[in-house]
């Protein structure tokens, strides 16, 4: 390990020094939507004259092709303006993956596909006057299909002489894409001797997991306005993480030079990954194109279940060589992964299923194998975690299984194998983002605090204590977890900022709030980089138009990524704003050294006590001498991608005659680096690990033969609520990164990496039975607790 | 394509939501919190209607205790039940299933003759009237007449309801006992139940079960009473392990789970014993 690499402890002197960072200061959006004006996509329709109204015609059959469509029915219905399909729309491949350019997916979707792929899919858009109208129409278009045979089974997916769900010939790929097989990526990363780590072994373990479907379910549901300015530029308001990305592919599929595109991002409410898609907006703005007019395309909760994204189901093995003393020698993970019908995020969500786990314990050899594949059945993409949770849950319940072969303390287990500050990653290189990737090593990491503090405070000394009889069992779990911050070599985001005459200052940034928070965290970088309270920061977010360039809401990237080029913006206008100062001083005959210059409290100082506020600065700079607009702006993009760190814990009692789990208690101990904004990291975490204890014990796609989703509301699709929430202790373990804002890393993602695997190993503590499948429900406990406690009678 | 409701229908009183009820011919349908019909009027397939909306007839509402018996107007919501000390006291399988039953909001739109009406074979707070031998007061233009709440619900969403006829309110005896109500769902609120039991079990001065009644929801087309356990149970302590293991036994033989979205056959089936047990055990005074 190299002695003189910077692990940021050298730094948390600067703690001391914050004044708007690292407090919990009111959200900048607080009170307007606390007062419901927060202005949504959809809040504006009322107002739009003339607003056409569109509603989708959606595929009921998972396979087939279409031989004809025929709208004359449909067209004549009332109010009906226009019915878009393949046979009039131009067929461009494209993803809908909201990622960077070229992106790292498959080139496997059209606006209207000739043949549609999952129940779900889109076959036709009409535009009317009115939803009715339109919903009327929709249900008038005779579409004749030639039913194919679907492939649901990920399994069969590969076999020859399976249905092949993409077998035409514009659809093309990378790594390892081969449409003859439905693969849609494969990998294969090997680090050290795997085999000859393995026979050297003391024990070797090998298990297989299974983790299911999951919808992201944000309150506001997919939606986009569209319409021409007055310059007959096309603007499309949209619910997106990715305004600048919706741009680029919008500017692709309609065949429109960018510039003729606006896209604006409004008061987001939720994404989760669902939004970095370009998922509906390429519709309205087809219909405003060919009519001129404004149109509004929104989704029912139906609809967003059935045919928006999902977290991708996976298939995995995993196979761990040790030693007796508790060293890990070797580690294998396969992973077989469902994107569905198309391929978006296919590789890099599966990438990272690898990327965030195996490099967590140090092991003198690696193996990943990767295959994802087409099915017919409803789309996989981005969703927060974006393949750590599928990982986390085999690998932590992967290491219990392993601590209790070799008679340990899980929580003594992991510590002894845990990466720490000044490990290198050893797969970071070769698992990049579709390419190789720059090499990672770590600097700021308090896993060991993050075990020790959430053990304090689950009463970890309790485990194994718990009486082994009644019908009520309770059990201790934990899960240690890493994330990123953005991703490496790839994410750009950046910043502009002007003075304003009263020492306010404009933030201009393209980082997309979607109820993150991430406006109020990035006013306090900008506010704790020029010395001024929080309210002197006006900020505007994402729209492509006024806001420079940032790739989105995603990847763990706002806070690291966006705040630095924020960061290092206001670090430029504080030299600007000493600069002018120091020419204000000169010019009046009272120089001073440049050198000696400080900034703080809204005023550039001097060491003999004189200073100029940053109003006075703006209005001579406006008015009186030397005049200029004191703005700059900055862009960050970093080779590093620091991994926030976790551990977390889950107390459990399981009603063994019920099988009903209730959760106890809660921990998240979360090394975050500096955070930000303490209390919105507590909400991060809540929220994240909120949705997935649905994922581990509630939460489910139900199909049928046909391959239709049947719990497509929220009836029956069953989230955790907040009545379902245990009491949860949030543990903010400070760290300082050294190449983050202010010490920050990221902190959005990594609380859904650890409840899976946290409350399976409760669980597993509770019953001393292992469940390998998510989620965990009580049909399941109570079937495999009959046949532990009365073999006789489940045979029977 | 989703159903229309092209008429809503606000009568002043009773008289005149029978009026409309009757003009109606069938196409209209009564409608009070709509918790249940509102979302319904989304499905595919709906059928366009009109609504006479009950809501604002308070003859319907209010809990009102007479010497032997407690009557409970229809339009009266799961919120005023739970603020009710009288039913909370002598109608605990009421109480508690309406306690159990949707959320805050649900519950504050929710009325009892809603849930009954709606004939869900899940419904919450049906269970606990069957248990407590309730009927159920029904009127139309053509005049009144009292149903065993358990007769109402004849199969999902089917009544022995005419088109043209209204729930009034629910009326049962005052004859002390006790009683409970348990269920199981996905989670802990807003969601239906998988299976769901209310009991009522009148004693003796030892004791010994005089008369009890056992109803389970989400296990047969409707809520349904347990003839068997009811019998396993007479003249037996609330203690005795083998007449609750005989209740539970039979109690399986009288219901007829199915798979569903919700849960397996298999599961409900090991949960109607279960939830009898349990409930035996809390009217016991054991757990």
């Amino acid at each position: 390990m190299s002695q003189d690499w910077d692990t940021g402890r050298g730094s948390m002197g600067e703690y001391d020094r914050f004044r708007v960072v690292n407090r919990s200061r009111r959200r900048v959006d607080a009170l307007k939507l606390a007062l419901g004006k927060g202005t949504y996509t959809d809040d504006i329709a009322h107002t739009i004259d003339g607003l056409l109204h569109l509603k989708v015609l959606w595929s009921p059959h998972a396979h087939a092709r279409i031989v004809s469509i025929d709208t004359s029915e449909a067209e004549r219905v009332p109010g009906v303006v226009l019915i878009l399909h393949h046979g009039n729309v131009p067929r461009v491949p494209y993803t809908t993956a909201g990622q960077g350019h070229p992106e790292p997916s498959p080139y496997d979707a059209y606006v209207f596909p000739r043949k549609v792929r999952y129940v779900g899919d889109r076959v036709a858009c009409v535009a009317a006057e009115s939803e009715l109208a339109a919903a009327r129409a929709v249900a008038k278009i005779k579409v004749e299909y030639e039913v194919l045979e679907p492939v649901f089974d990920p399994r069969r997916a590969l076999e020859p002489g399976a249905p092949l769900v993409h077998d035409e010939e514009e659809a093309t790929g990378i790594c390892g894409y081969d449409k003859s097989r439905n693969l849609v990526c494969e990998m294969k990363v090997e680090h050290g001797d795997v085999d000859d780590a393995f026979a050297r072994a003391d024990v070797v373990l090998e298990r297989e997991y299974e983790v299911p479907y999951q919808a992201q379910c944000p309150l506001e549901p997919h939606c986009a306005l569209t319409w021409f300015d007055e310059d007959r530029r096309l603007v499309v308001r949209v619910a997106t993480q990715v305004p600048f990305h919706s741009r680029r592919i919008l500017a692709r599929i309609l065949g429109l030079p960018l510039h003729r595109i606006r896209v604006i991002k409004p008061r987001i409410g939720g994404g989760f990954g669902s939004k970095q898609e370009i998922l509906l907006e390429d519709l309205p703005a087809l219909v405003t194109l060919r009519t001129g007019r404004p149109a509004r395309l929104f989704y029912t909760r139906q609809e967003e279940l059935r045919s928006a994204r999902t977290r991708h189901p996976q298939l995995l093995r995993w196979k761990t060589g040790a030693n007796r003393d508790g060293t890990l020698v070797a580690q294998e993970l396969e992973v077989l992964a469902n994107t569905g019908a198309y391929g978006a995020h296919a590789l890099t969500v599966q990438s990272c299923t690898a990327g965030k786990t195996l490099p967590l314990y140090v092991a003198e050899a690696y193996r990943f194998l990767m295959k994802t594949v087409y099915t017919n059945l409803p789309i996989a993409g981005a969703f927060r975690g974006y393949g750590g949770p599928q990982g986390f849950f085999a690998m932590e319940c992967h290491m219990d299984e392993v601590a209790s072969l070799l008679g340990m303390d899980p929580a003594e287990f992991r510590s002894k194998n845990l990466i720490g500050p000044g490990s290198e990653n050893p797969l970071a290189k070769a698992l990049g983002e579709g390419k190789e990737g720059p090499p990672q090593r770590i600097r700021s990491c308090e896993i060991q605090q993050c075990i020790a503090r959430g053990k304090e405070a689950i009463g970890w000394e309790r485990r194994g204590t718990f009486p082994q009889r009644g019908p009520l069992r309770r059990g201790i779990g934990m899960a240690a977890l890493m994330h990123g911050s953005g991703i490496p070599g790839v994410d750009m985001a950046s910043a502009s900022i002007k003075l304003n005459d009263d020492g306010s200052f404009n933030l201009l940034v393209g980082a997309t709030d979607i109820g993150t928070g991430s406006d109020t965290i990035l006013s306090q970088i900008a506010a704790e980089a020029l010395g001024v309270p929080l309210e002197k920061i006006v900020i505007y977010s994402s729209d492509t138009d006024i806001t420079p360039f940032d790739k989105g809401a995603y990847a763990s990237s706002t806070t690291y990524i966006s705040g630095m080029s924020v960061k290092k913006a206001c670090d430029k206008v504080v030299e600007q704003l000493k600069d002018a100062a120091w020419e204000m001083w000169q010019h009046a005959g009272d120089p001073c050294e440049r050198s000696s210059l400080r900034h703080e409290d809204e005023h550039v100082r001097r060491p003999d006590g004189k200073a100029l506020s940053y109003a006075e600065i703006c209005l001579s700079t406006f008015y009186e001498h030397d005049q200029h607009q004191i703005m700059d702006h900055a862009s960050h993009m970093s080779f590093e991608c620091p991994p926030p760190f976790a551990a977390h814990f889950a107390e459990v009692e399981v009603d063994t005659e019920t099988g009903g789990v209730k959760l106890l208690k809660y921990v998240a101990a979360v090394d975050c680096g500096v955070p930000i904004h303490p209390e919105n990291c507590e909400g991060q975490n809540e929220g994240g690990a909120m949705t997935m204890m649905g994922y581990a014990l509630s939460e489910d796609f139900v199909f049928d033969g046909g391959g239709a989703l049947l719990n497509d509301t929220f009836r029956h699709y069953k989230q955790f609520t907040s009545l379902d929430m245990p009491p949860f202790e949030t543990i903010l373990c400070l760290s300082y990164e050294p190449s983050g804002p202010f010490g920050a890393k990221s902190v959005s993602e990594i609380p859904t990496d650890g409840p899976g695997p946290a409350i399976a190993n409760a669980i597993a503590d509770a019953l001393g039975i292992r469940f390998r499948k998510l989620p965990i429900t009580p049909e399941d406990i109570r079937r495999a607790w009959r046949e532990r406690t009365e073999p006789a009678a489940s045979a029977s | 394509m989703s159903g229309v409701i092209d008429e809503v229908l606000r009568p002043a009183d009773l008289a005149q939501a029978l009026a409309l009820l009757a003009e109606g011919g069938g196409r209209r349908r009564p409608i009070a919190g709509g918790t249940d019909l509102l979302v319904q009027a989304k499905e595919p397939g709906a059928p366009p209607r009109g609504l006479v909306d009950l809501w604002g007839l308070d003859e319907l509402r209010g809990i009102t205790a007479e010497p032997d018996r407690i009557v409970v107007g229809a339009n009266t919501t799961m919120t005023e039940v739970l603020a009710s000390e009288l039913l909370r006291a002598e109608a605990r399988c009421l109480w508690d299933g309406c306690y159990e039953a949707g959320s805050v909001q649900i519950r504050n739109r929710a009325t009892l003759g809603g849930n009954a009406a709606n004939a869900s074979p899940a419904a919450d707070s049906v269970l606990g009237l069957i248990a407590l031998g309730a009927e159920a007061r029904i009127a139309s233009v053509r005049g009144e007449r009292r149903l065993p709440v358990e007769e109402l619900a004849t199969a999902p969403r089917r009544t022995a309801l005419a088109p043209d006829e209204l729930i009034l309110a629910f009326s049962f005896p005052r004859a002390g006992g006790r009683s409970a109500f348990a269920r199981l769902g996905q989670r802990r609120a807003q969601a239906i139940s998988k299976v769901s039991c209310a009991i009522h079990a009148q004693l003796d001065d030892q004791g010994c079960v005089q008369a009890a009644r056992v109803a389970f929801g989400a296990v047969a087309p409707r809520v349904v009473r347990s003839p068997g356990a009811e019998a396993a149970l007479r003249g037996h302590s609330l203690t005795d392990p083998s007449a609750r293991a005989a209740a539970a036994v039979a109690a399986r033989a009288d219901t007829a789970p199915i798979d569903d979205l919700r849960s397996t056959r298999a599961y409900r089936s090991e949960m109607v014993g279960v939830l009898l047990t349990r409930l035996l055990v809390r009217l016991a005074g054991e757990a």
